[in-house]
């Protein structure tokens, strides 16, 4: 009879549970895998014959056959590899379980020296473990600390097979591998803060708003303005994650392999930056393994387009609706994957193509400007509710000024809005902040009060804003309200949502037909 | 008829002087084209090597081609015998006999040439914009070349301000050059028109350019260099308008800006009168060369004095209507004075650092001023107190 162990295979940010048969038939010595596997699972082949030599165990001389199943679902990655040998350990009679074969699950890569190497994606793999029932996670010990983030689920980690050959003989008590020194600190040392950035205090308001009510950010400026230096910072202003979430990133990230502080929890809003030339594969995901992009990696945190007007078209196009769906499904030939994309999106460019739009030295004409703009889609740039300019700060003007307001004194009006906004939103599922409001919710939460009505209708009539440019601006007053308390909208919440969309009103004002 | 016209404009070696002096010997295209040898040698400066090639070329079929493709591209014929043909352009020696157009030709189609650096910087721009929308105002047709810069902005803020506008081409009138303003091109052609001295389907060159700025100038009154750079087509069309006895009138600029040293340089030689104001550009004092200046120019006159009228009066009214103002007044006061001790113009910014209020309240009555026009956007996130015009020197 064939013998069967426990492993995983992954499907997005999920693991689902694989049986891995092993069975010898006979004849000549040969061994085939099979269950739709890759690469990477057929080559175990070698790395296991190899690591069972070294190990001083004899790989059967007959042929072997190892399936892995569910047979019809394909299955990527090397962490089969200890599943696998302790398969033919089993089957070929070389050591007998203590218990119940059923018991353990395993998720490891093998050298050839026989040592356990580290894989991606070990979290989600214990959970799947801990809701299969396994008696126990047998895991490298790089991935202890990551297995061991769920709750309720034995997870035990040796540095060889043979270790792990003789825990399961039950041939002595486990004994935990040294722990590890926890790389010191998570750069505790570097953190970021917005009190250096001086003289920006008029579009930290606006930063503010953004933060707390979810709102998509545009930032216009010249070259070396501070727009890259006031994004970097964004996320410390974010509301810490909660446990729940930072399993949701921790997992994503541990799919990617990207989990590179191993085995511990990700607790900080994620900020990612990829570089303009990024293609569209990179940034909603995708690749043969249909893995987790850039908006994924930055779920619940912060994406920073730099220069994104230096983006591919295409590319900017294929973020319109993860955004508003929040999750992306990457499907290819093989696999299709859903990740969460819950992110806010901080964009930064130049206003024209020489960068110094309105200044002496700029020498676009209108319709360059235009042009370069356009590269924006309208429906992208709608949902960017905020857009502001970034000034160059004349550092020396700045010696009366006492330095930037602290992260921690933006980040608590930022918890006092989303405190708000969530008994706002708590009996609405898919909503958890202002900028998420359809347009029948903006109805029902942005009342405002007359006098803010009258500040609107006179806006209205004399810049002709379109039905949903109106909505917006009620968003965005919503969370100037929320940043106060204030139940309804008021005068001064409209005026400063008026102020918003710099880029609208100038665009009104170039010279083109 | 119109066939001749085409046959006489594409003989070879016939330029305008000499279509005009057949023209005038003969009386029309056709018996231009029916005129023995002997008789066309009788022209003045019509060799016998041309005459024997007029008498060669009898055959109507390049011209037919031609008329087909006029048709296919929406295009007009203004011939030399048109009542829309403008006495000012008629009387010029180089005017051709022929010229294409699309659009509308008014009557009375001539008015301000407006030209400038294709790479120009806001001062000119500004100065452009200004002066097209005066002349739109005040009814005088604004006459451009709808090239890159200064060109594009006379044109489109001639319409904007439902003005009428004339576009003079270096190519083909069905062609856009450059790409970009097809839009504007066809807002021209529906409010005005764009003309070529080329037949439709003729690529821009860099030679072609000279005789359109020639049609410039000679379409204008009066001639506004908006910014040139030095060695510029500006000052080529500058200099063919002063040929032709026309005012010429420069924006003075900084002397280190390069995009102003041409217009600098014809105010210093004395070329050009210096440009302080669009009212200069209308009222052409003693004898107007046309009939159509008395009453555009008196409305011009009157029309600056009725906006600074109109503006204050608009103002304070708004304020009323949106008398609910809680941003109290000294505030906005206060803004304003910020902006006016920053010389009238600044950065949101700088002016929220200096501003007493707060920063909420800062963008509150930011707001305000904004809706009630006291105050304006600039590009690049400035802000300028209203009606203080362009930066330098303007109303």
């Amino acid at each position: 009879m064939a013998a069967v162990v426990k492993s995983f295979g992954l499907a997005g940010v999920d693991a689902y549970p694989v049986e891995v048969e092993v069975d010898l038939l006979g004849g000549l010595p040969a061994v085939s895998i099979v269950g739709l596997v890759d690469t990477a699972v057929r080559e175990a082949r070698e790395r296991v014959q190899a690591a069972l030599r070294f190990a001083g165990y004899k790989f059967p001389g007959e042929k072997v056959v190892i399936n892995l199943a569910p047979g019809d679902v394909k299955k990527s990655g090397a962490h089969f590899d200890l599943a696998m040998a302790v398969g033919v350990l089993l089957r070929s009679g070389q050591f007998a379980l203590k218990e119940d074969p059923g018991g353990y699950a395993f998720a490891a890569e093998l050298s050839l020296n026989a040592t356990l190497r580290p894989c991606p994606g070990v979290l989600p793999m214990a959970m799947a473990a801990r809701e299969a029932g396994a008696a126990g996670l047998i895991v490298a010990p790089e991935n202890l600390r990551e297995a061991g983030l769920v709750r309720g689920l034995k997870v035990y980690a040796f540095t060889t097979l043979q270790g792990v050959i003789s825990f399961l003989k039950g041939e002595g008590p486990y004994t935990p591998p040294p722990e590890e020194e926890a790389a010191a600190g998570d750069g505790e040392g570097e953190e970021l803060d917005f009190k250096d950035v001086h003289g920006q205090d008029a579009l930290l308001e606006y930063v503010v708003v953004a933060a707390a009510g979810g709102h998509n950010l545009l930032m216009l400026g010249a070259p070396g303005c501070g727009k890259s230096m006031v994004a970097q910072r964004i996320p410390t202003i974010l509301p810490p994650l909660t446990e729940a979430e930072s399993l949701e990133v921790t997992k994503i990230y541990s799919v990617a392999g990207l989990l590179q502080e191993k085995g511990r929890l990700i607790c900080r809003r994620p900020f990612r930056a990829p570089h303009h030339n990024a293609s569209i594969n990179a940034l909603i995901g995708g690749g043969t393994a249909a893995g987790p992009g850039e908006i994924s990696l930055a779920h619940h945190g912060v994406l920073f387009l730099d220069e994104i007007a230096e983006f591919g078209k295409k590319t900017l196009d294929a973020l319109r609706q993860p955004m508003e769906d929040r999750r992306v499904t990457i499907s290819r030939v093989k696999y299709s994957n859903v990740y969460p994309c819950s992110f806010m999106l901080v964009s930064a460019m130049n206003p024209c193509p020489c960068g110094y739009y309105g200044q002496e030295r700029c020498r676009c004409s209108d319709y360059e400007v235009l042009k370069y703009r356009q590269r924006l889609s309208g429906p992208l740039l709608d949902r960017m509710d905020i857009q502001k300019y970034v000034q160059p700060v004349n550092f020396l003007d700045l010696s009366g000024h006492g330095g930037g307001t602290t992260s921690a004194a933006l980040r608590a009006r930022v918890e006092f809005a989303r405190e708000q906004q969530k008994k706002r939103f708590a009996a609405l599922p898919g909503v958890s902040c202002n900028a998420q409001m359809t347009a029948a919710q903006v109805k029902e939460f942005c009342s405002l009060e007359e006098e803010g009505r009258r500040l609107l209708e006179r806006a209205y009539a004399r810049f002709r804003y379109s039905a949903r440019a109106y909505h917006k601006f009620l968003k965005v007053a919503r969370t100037f309200a929320d940043l106060e308390g204030a139940p309804r909208l008021r005068r001064q919440d409209v005026a400063a949502a008026l102020m918003a969309r710099d880029m609208d009103r100038e665009q009104a004002g170039l010279l083109v037909i | 008829m119109e066939i001749y016209w085409l046959w006489l404009s594409m003989r070879p070696g016939v330029g305008p002087l000499l279509q005009k002096r057949l023209l005038q010997r003969f009386g029309s295209p056709a018996a231009v084209y029916h005129a023995g040898e002997a008789e066309l040698r009788s022209v003045e400066g019509l060799g016998p090597k041309l005459a024997r090639h007029l008498r060669e070329a009898r055959c109507l079929d390049g011209a037919a081609r031609l008329q087909e493709e006029v048709q296919k591209a929406g295009a007009r014929l203004l011939t030399l015998d048109d009542p829309l043909y403008p006495g000012l352009v008629k009387s010029l020696p180089e005017a051709p006999a022929l010229l294409y157009y699309r659009g509308t030709l008014r009557e009375k189609s001539c008015g301000v040439g407006i030209v400038g650096a294709r790479r120009c910087t806001p001062y000119g721009k500004e100065v452009a914009r200004e002066a097209a929308a005066f002349l739109a105002k005040a009814g005088v047709p604004v006459i451009s070349g709808m090239a890159r810069g200064i060109d594009a902005y006379a044109n489109t803020a001639c319409l904007q301000a439902g003005g009428y506008t004339l576009a003079v081409l270096g190519c083909g009138v069905d062609l856009c050059f450059p790409a970009e303003h097809r839009e504007l091109m066809e807002a021209i052609v529906q409010h005005g028109a764009v003309i070529s001295a080329y037949p439709p389907g003729t690529a821009p060159r860099p030679e072609y350019f000279p005789r359109r700025n020639y049609l410039i100038s000679a379409w204008s009154y009066a001639l506004l260099v908006a910014e040139a750079a030095p060695r510029s087509g500006s000052l080529i069309t500058a200099g063919m308008a002063r040929q032709m006895g026309r005012p010429v009138f420069a924006a003075p600029n900084g002397i280190f800006s390069r995009e102003s040293k041409g217009a600098n340089a014809l105010i210093a030689t004395g070329d050009a009168a210096i440009y302080l104001h669009p009212r200069q550009l209308v009222p052409w004092q003693g004898t107007p060369p046309a009939e159509e200046q008395a009453k555009p120019a008196e409305e011009a006159v009157n029309f600056p004095a009725a906006t600074a009228a109109a503006a204050p009066a608009a103002a304070p009214a708004a304020g009323k209507a949106g008398g609910d103002a809680a941003t109290s007044p000294a505030a906005a006061q206060q803004l304003l004075d910020l902006l006016a001790a920053a010389g009238g113009e600044a950065a949101a910014e700088e002016l929220a650092l200096r501003f007493p209020g707060g920063k909420k309240h800062f963008w509150e009555t930011l707001a305000e001023l904004l809706l009630e026009g006291r105050v304006e956007n600039l590009p690049g996130g400035r802000l300028r107190r209203a009606g203080k015009g362009g930066p330098g020197p303007g109303r």
